[in-house]
């Protein structure tokens, strides 16, 4: 993406909103900047890394969201601006590093972007981590659009700095994954010089040392700074009011929600019954801006994707300012005018609005909706989430379930987060029966493997990928080897961070960039901990079910992992090219004849084995393998046959 | 009756032998350590299953696997067919000795692979892990490594579909009371299948049985008791102790405490002395001392088959055979009537008042007469079969 370091003011050009948060970062001098993959937020750091050597700029994928946001913070002591980037659970992760970084302050500008997923996409959660600013009191930006989330990171740069303070943005998969016009601003050169001054008295923000403590006084710090923002939110450009100058009906928006307010007024045609505040600055609130638009409307509806944050902030707000505003009714997500979960869009907020304004609005004609639903049920395949063909996963999770099941005793995954993630569903045989944060699986196969005493006979295995080891898993791991916990652990190592799109962790030799980097070594870093370890081949089903029924058998025989190791088949370094050529030999398929109950289709589950209805057997479909050979394996009558591939080099 | 009620109504149910009749047939149930699991649901539910069909447990019909009565060879309700009975050994006192009794099986083993009476024999193989696994040999010389028993179930009729697939025409199968049944059950199902599966059976010698162990229970036992690696295991007669030889020796525990740990489907068994084998072998627990009984067998000869093969075995003199002491034959008919006895009452608790009785199949004509038979005190009815 060219355009991403044109230093070409006034050009416009499509962005990612991903890309124009990047943009603005690079427009305010950015120098370092620190992530970990995990969507909506992976193409921000994506980006910069694309254009590190260009724009001379330190980019990397840290271990995890708490480590990336210390990398940050480090250049930004050392007076470099920098960015963390994260998903939102990244921000729960890094909050205890935060709670502290609030209190010494940071030099040079610092801003951290959490993405968020209302409507969980890709997400085993739906947080809203807004309140971590008032937890932590630290300034808050809510992102509404592409075009104007350039600037507002540029003037979070620009506030971070001058307050010395890190400064919050919230973006959510609705604008860091769609795309609009940005008009190019000029790209500053800075010139750079780190140094970390430290010889300063404690108190002083340039000079001193950058701790935490004295606790009471760097908080009361803290407080100035907040007041001081207060204020300059009043001023702030992105803080935008539209409507009439006395709406009967205000609407108070942050996010997305802006554009779906401001459509939802357009399309019932209330713009002389209704006005929108649209706000950037949801923490600390600017105040005069407030009173200002809170006077006149008897009606407040606040618009917001999560939880009541800035509904809950307005209605403290109008409570503390009674006499100069007298009464409100206030609409949101706490009387249930908006949805309390899920993702808005412009029908469900032109609905609400509708009903509260004694308007008609019929979002979709009901005969097109029947139509289209009619429609959609015949032609797109009716298709559950599934691993891809090829997909490591399916293998390991196969072998899973045999060897649960031959166990016998109940046993069950603890699941974690990646694409594995998915045999919670009859894709990986329904075995995950736990899910959580990163590295949970292994933390509660950690604590189910103490409770023996207490007569816990059922076996279960954690889960983790290779990233995820790194990310929250190891200190997981020590704490069960340490403890003496019987746990079982499977690390599912497909070699990159297959879900996000194969960004390197510290098991690659390679960097964000793309240069050289150490490799840390998965299985000799479970052997220095004191971990009994076995490696195999998922793709070698035998092998890896004789391996799992080993570990399982004995009792208190302490940490035992097994290493599945085969890369994506997505991955890059695949080049798209299958092992094996796979068919299914008509002569030998018995079809329903077989009594194997259409094992390979059904049960198996490979997208890429389908079920010929009119010749009545299975049969491979040659676009969609991968040419992993496995479901060879698994026919009882040998009708799936591979054929070994030889590549030219 | 599919693979959703076999588990329901024979393994969740505590009647499963783990003889392996429905294992190696399909990939929607495996055999781990000494039990059958469903690994993946199986929605089939229709009437050609084999699991069901081969299964011992589910809708036995005994009047099919015996077949129909005949006069020649007395037909007992306790033991069934008897050709003949003697006490025999093998002749060589090496062989003997690697054997756990007598030695009679492993002959006979070897020398139906030898005299081509079969081209490959399943036998219960044993693992590291104590549990068992069939094993197929097809030379005489390999016999000798399978001799001595566990007391723990072997999925071995899944080792005859393993033969079968293998390609082998003519099997022969070393097998306990419950497998001698599936065995009998496959072939009288045979003509439903396509391929015969009851053809390849080429001779079934049959082991005595009373019970088998639970594996788990039992291995956690002997880790508490610091046994190490299992060796052998044997059950002296009349001293109510278990022998088990492991690496630190030899030692002779109180049966009791291994009493528990029977398997549950055991008693629902009707039978102990594997009466629908061709030769039934067991240990010689006879009233005369065991030190001395301990190096014979008791041989049941049932098949006119099975006693063309006796008789070959004594003729090479590869077998030394006795008469067996005076009563043996009663004590045996009395052990295995109690036996069956008992079988009965555990089935009707199981399944309570009603006509259904168990795994028996309720419409089988010859079962009323079978029941009056074995509930009857006292008189032996030759001939009931």
């Amino acid at each position: 993406m060219k355009e991403l370091i044109e230093d070409c003011p006034g050009k416009r050009a499509l962005f990612l909103g991903n890309e124009a948060i990047a943009r603005g970062a690079l427009e305010a001098g950015l120098g370092v900047a620190a992530s970990y993959p995990g969507t909506p937020a992976s193409e921000i750091l994506e980006s910069l890394a694309l254009v590190a050597s260009e724009a001379n700029l330190y980019t990397e994928w840290s271990v995890n969201e708490k480590v990336a946001m210390e990398v940050a913070a480090a250049a930004s002591f050392a007076g470099i601006r920098s960015l963390a980037a994260m998903k939102q659970n990244g921000l729960h992760v890094g909050s205890d590093f935060l709670l502290h970084l609030a209190l010494s302050g940071v030099r040079a500008g610092m801003v951290l972007v959490f993405a968020e997923d209302p409507g969980a996409h890709s997400s085993v959660n739906e947080a809203d981590s807004r309140y971590f600013s008032k937890m932590l009191e630290l300034p808050l930006f809510e992102l509404s659009d592409v075009e104007s989330a350039k600037e507002v990171i540029k003037l979070a740069f620009e506030i971070s700095e001058a307050f010395k303070i890190p400064v919050l943005v919230r973006s959510v998969t609705r604008l860091s994954h769609a795309s609009g016009v940005v008009e190019l601003g000029p790209l500053p050169k800075p010139r750079r010089n780190a140094v970390f001054r430290h010889e300063g008295f404690i108190l002083d923000p340039d000079l001193g040392a950058m701790i935490s403590a004295p606790v009471p006084l760097k908080r009361m710090l803290l407080q100035e700074k907040l007041a001081g923002l207060k204020a300059r939110f009043e001023e702030f450009p992105l803080n935008r009011y539209f409507g009439p100058d006395k709406p009967e009906t205000l609407l108070v928006a942050s996010s997305v929600a802006v554009l779906y307010a401001f459509e939802a007024i357009e399309r019932l045609s209330a713009w002389d019954k209704a006005g929108l505040l649209a706000l950037t600055t949801t923490y600390p609130l600017p105040e005069g801006l407030l009173k200002a638009h809170l006077k006149a409307p008897g009606r407040v509806f606040i618009v917001e994707e999560g939880v009541s944050f800035l509904e809950q902030s307005l209605k403290a707000f109008v409570a503390e300012h009674h006499g100069e505003l007298g009464q409100k009714r206030f609409l949101g997500k706490d009387e249930g005018t908006l949805p309390g979960v899920g993702e808005l869009n412009v029908d469900v907020v032109a609905e609400a609005l509708a009903g509260a304004l004694g308007l008609s609005y019929e979002p979709v004609p009901k005969a097109y909706a029947s139509k289209a639903a009619e429609a959609t049920l015949m032609h797109a395949p009716q298709r559950e989430l599934a691993f891809c063909p090829g997909c490591p996963h399916r293998a390991s999770f196969f072998s899973v379930a045999k060897a649960l099941a031959l166990d016998g005793r109940g046993g069950f995954v603890c699941g974690d987060i990646g694409c594995y993630t998915l045999a919670m569903l009859p894709a990986g045989f329904q075995v995950i029966k736990t899910l959580h944060a990163m590295g949970s699986g292994t933390g509660l196969g950690s604590g189910f493997g103490k409770l023996g005493r207490f007569g816990f006979d059922q076996r279960t295995l954690s889960v983790m990928g290779d990233s995820t080891f790194f990310h929250t898993g190891l200190p997981a791991l020590i704490n069960a080897v340490h403890n003496r916990s019987d746990l079982l652990l499977v690390i599912l190592d497909n070699q990159g961070t297959a879900m996000t799109g194969f960004q390197p962790h510290p098991g690659l030799a390679f960097d964000a960039e793309g240069k050289g980097a150490m490799a840390v070594d998965i299985e000799g870093v479970c052997l220095a901990i004191g971990a009994k370890v076995f490696v195999a081949d998922p793709f070698e089903l035998q092998e890896t079910e004789r391996l799992l029924l080993g570990m399982m058998g004995e009792k208190g025989e302490g940490v035992r992992v097994l290493i599945l190791k085969q890369p994506c088949a997505l991955s890059p370094q695949r080049k798209g090219k299958g092992a094996y050529e796979v068919a299914v030999d008509e002569a030998v398929c018995l079809g329903e004849a077989c009594g194997c109950n259409r094992f390979c289709t059904r049960v198996f589950r490979c997208p890429a084995l389908f079920w010929d209805k009119n010749a009545k057997k299975a049969r491979v479909d040659d676009v969609l393998c991968a040419g992993c050979g496995v479901c060879a394996q698994i026919c009882p009558s040998g009708a799936i046959q591979k054929k070994e591939l030889v590549w030219a080099a | 009756m599919g693979q959703n009620s076999l588990k329901a109504n024979v393994w969740d149910a505590g009647l499963c032998t783990g003889c392996g009749a429905c294992v190696g047939l399909c990939p929607y149930q495996g055999f781990w350590e000494d039990d059958v699991r469903q690994v993946f649901s199986c929605s089939l539910s229709n009437d050609e299953g084999r699991c069901s069909a081969y299964c011992p447990r589910w809708n036995l019909r005994l009047s099919e696997i015996y077949g129909p009565p005949s006069n020649k060879g007395g037909s007992t309700p306790e033991l069934g067919r008897i050709r003949g009975y003697r006490l025999a050994r093998a002749s060589d006192p090496m062989l003997r000795a690697k054997a756990q009794h007598g030695g009679t099986l492993s002959v006979l083993l070897a020398m139906a692979l030898a005299q081509g009476f079969a081209d490959v024999a399943v036998v219960a193989g044993k693992k590291e892990s104590l549990a068992m696994t069939p094993a197929l040999v097809s030379s005489p010389k390999e016999v000798i490594s399978y001799a001595g028993s566990t007391l723990f179930v072997s999925p071995t009729v899944s080792g005859y579909h393993a033969a079968r697939k293998a390609g082998f025409k003519r099997i022969g199968v070393v097998a306990t009371p419950c497998q001698a049944q599936a065995l009998a059950k496959i072939r009288s199902v045979s003509e439903r299948f396509e391929d015969h599966p009851g053809d390849a059976l080429s001779i079934v010698l049959g082991v005595f049985c009373g019970w088998t162990l639970s594996l788990r229970p039992f291995k956690e036992r002997l880790k508490e008791l610091g046994v190490g690696r299992l060796v052998a295991m044997d059950i002296p007669a009349g001293k109510g102790t278990l022998e088990i030889l492991g690496d630190s020796g030899l030692a002779e525990l109180p049966f009791d405490g291994f009493e528990p740990m029977i398997r549950e489907a055991c008693a629902f068994c009707l039978d102990t002395t594997a009466e629908l084998a061709d030769i039934s072998v067991g240990s010689a627990r006879t009233n005369e001392p065991w030190e001395e009984m301990r190096t014979w067998n008791q041989v049941l000869i049932r098949s006119e088959r099975g006693e063309a093969f006796f008789s070959q075995a004594v003729e090479l003199g590869v077998l030394e055979v006795r008469e067996a002491p005076r009563g043996a034959l009663e004590a045996l008919k009395t052990a295995a009537r109690a036996k069956k006895q008992k079988a009965i009452r555990a089935l009707r608790q199981k399944t309570g008042p009603g006509p259904k009785l168990g795994y028996l199949d309720i419409q089988d004509p010859f079962l009323p007469k079978f029941l009056e038979a074995i509930e009857t005190e006292g008189g032996s009815h030759e001939g009931a079969h």
